[in-house]
């Protein structure tokens, strides 16, 4: 525990001082919910701004929790510190979990700049939202980014191409959770994928709960997203160990 | 002749350098994961808020703009990363022809941004029935080739600032997407304010990215003759800007021994 909290605050010190996460955290939700603004707000039913706002500040907890995760992986690969962080005592998982823990955190922000972009620039705001069901699904995606960036981080010291890859895809998770539109319009094989992802479940939930025709079925969704939350989480502590194994097995850490 | 041989070894070594580090797996990601899920997002936001009936508008446009992956990232990561890799002593050491090394970086990221926007046409007609038999193909040729050697020109400017910025990326990826909202890739320019549609035409892309829509239209040369026109020269200006910049930079290091013009 005291691991991890000493990670997640060498994490926030290094993203305070690193220009590239105020891109993550600011600069890019920002540009996104501007973007969606632009096509939304003169749509004839104005209650998908909300898709506009939310989605704008959902693109920012993504980006931070998981590229700049592995961004933050890739920096120590360069600097040549990675070997230290896998060789030391503590394992990589919780060091991880500090890390990622951090950029959600810091990621959260983004909504506030998103709902303040689309208040002052466009004069929208969220329609009315139901508290309880938004609440619950809000601190529900975060804790399903969570777990999706912990399932995913162990890839990054396994491969240098993992972040390009990662970078790449980013716009796929968009689509696959729904960050800016529903994904009842996607083709129903790709309907399959975005339900075995968590973030897919809470962010129905938190649309609903702003007034979007997409169901009621808090109950089912918040349930689905938290054993989905769980399985991630047991692959990701698996993962970390045999990331963690193969490493110290092939020796080609820093050129992986 | 030697600026003509400064120019090609550049662009080899160029070439070389970007696939020296960048593994196949990385690079096809970049060429093909990063734009084809981009245009996917952005047409399927665009068609949510607009209707069925845009997706082609949508289509064009964002398979236009991934050539700026190339023009801006690539071409900004040459010029940036002689600073990182700590050769940019060497670089600004060498008696090479500046203009000829500064061309020849960017003249690799011409053709694979070229190679990008065919693959992302070839994603669009496949996914979203975008037809082009009817198009005016040799001026969209050329109004692809255009928009690619215009965003390298955008892309030397900033990636001259990489000499007194360490961290360009930051300024890069900002103007990358900031081209999403400003060139009218996905809605009009003049659906922005005054100001932004000021700062939308003295970017590259904006009217070649008008031209092409036309060219896909089927329009002839003379229809779009002024946009190119006017593309060429904001690229051109574009690339006078990052040249001369370079050179003010190299000289205020050599006068102040700064290594890394900083």
């Amino acid at each position: 525990m005291r691991a991890a909290l000493r990670a997640a605050e060498m994490q926030l010190k290094l993203q305070v001082i690193n220009p590239f996460a105020y891109l993550g955290v600011a600069i890019y939700p920002l540009i996104m919910t501007v973007l969606a603004l632009f096509l939304l707000a003169p749509s004839s039913q104005p209650g998908r701004i909300a898709y506009a706002i939310l989605g704008g500040g959902l693109t920012g907890l993504w980006g931070t929790t998981y590229v700049d995760a592995g961004n933050g992986l890739n920096t120590e690969r360069w600097m040549g510190t990675l070997e230290q962080l896998m060789g030391c005592p503590t394992p990589l998982s919780v060091i991880m979990l500090g890390k990622v823990a951090t950029n959600v955190l810091l990621g959260v922000g983004a909504f506030g700049l998103s709902i303040g972009v689309a208040f002052i620039g466009f004069h929208r705001v969220l329609p009315p939202v139901d508290g309880g069901p938004f609440a619950v699904s809000f601190l529900l995606t975060i804790v399903a980014f969570f777990a999706v960036g912990m399932a995913l981080a162990p890839i990054f010291p396994l491969a240098r191409w993992s972040f390009t890859i990662a970078n790449g895809a980013e716009a796929l998770i968009y689509i696959l959770c729904g960050f800016m539109f529903p994904t009842t319009g996607l083709p129903s094989w790709v309907q399959a994928i975005s339900s075995l992802l968590p973030p897919t479940w809470t962010i129905r939930a938190l649309y609903a709960a702003t007034g979007q025709p997409v169901g009621r079925d808090y109950g089912q969704w918040w349930l689905t997203a938290t054993l989905l939350i769980v399985v991630y989480v047991a692959i990701a502590f698996a993962f970390f160990r045999f990331a963690e194994a193969r490493a110290r097995v092939s020796g080609q850490l820093a050129r992986a | 002749m030697t600026q003509l041989r400064v120019f090609v070894s550049s662009s080899i070594l160029q070439y070389r350098a970007m696939f020296n580090w960048a593994t196949p797996l990385g690079y096809l990601a970049y060429k093909l994961l990063l734009p084809v899920c981009q245009l996917i997002f952005l047409v399927q936001l665009g068609t949510f808020a607009t209707g069925r009936s845009n997706v082609l508008y949508f289509a064009v446009g964002n398979a236009l703009q991934v050539t700026a992956i190339n023009g801006i990232f690539g071409v900004v990561s040459t010029v940036g990363n002689e600073r990182q890799y700590g050769t940019l002593p060497l670089l600004l050491g060498s008696p090479a022809n500046r203009l000829a090394t500064f061309l020849g970086r960017a003249a690799v990221h011409v053709a694979d941004g070229i190679s990008s926007v065919i693959i992302a046409f070839a994603v669009a007609a496949l996914l979203y029935g975008l037809d082009v038999s009817r198009s005016n193909l040799p001026l969209l040729a050329g109004c692809v080739l255009l928009i690619s050697v215009t965003t390298c020109g955008l892309g030397l400017m900033l990636g001259s600032l990489s000499l007194i910025m360490r961290d360009i990326f930051t300024i890069a990826n900002t103007v990358y997407y900031l081209l999403l909202i400003l060139c009218g890739i996905n809605f009009a320019v003049n659906r922005l304010p005054g100001w932004a549609q000021v700062i939308s035409y003295s970017l590259p892309m904006t009217r070649g990215v008008a031209a092409a829509r036309q060219a896909v239209a089927g329009a002839p040369l003379r229809d779009v003759l002024g946009l190119l026109a006017g593309e060429a020269a904001v690229g051109a200006i574009y690339v006078a800007i990052g040249y001369a910049l370079f050179r003010w930079l190299e000289n205020r290091a050599r006068l102040g021994g700064l290594q890394e013009a900083l």
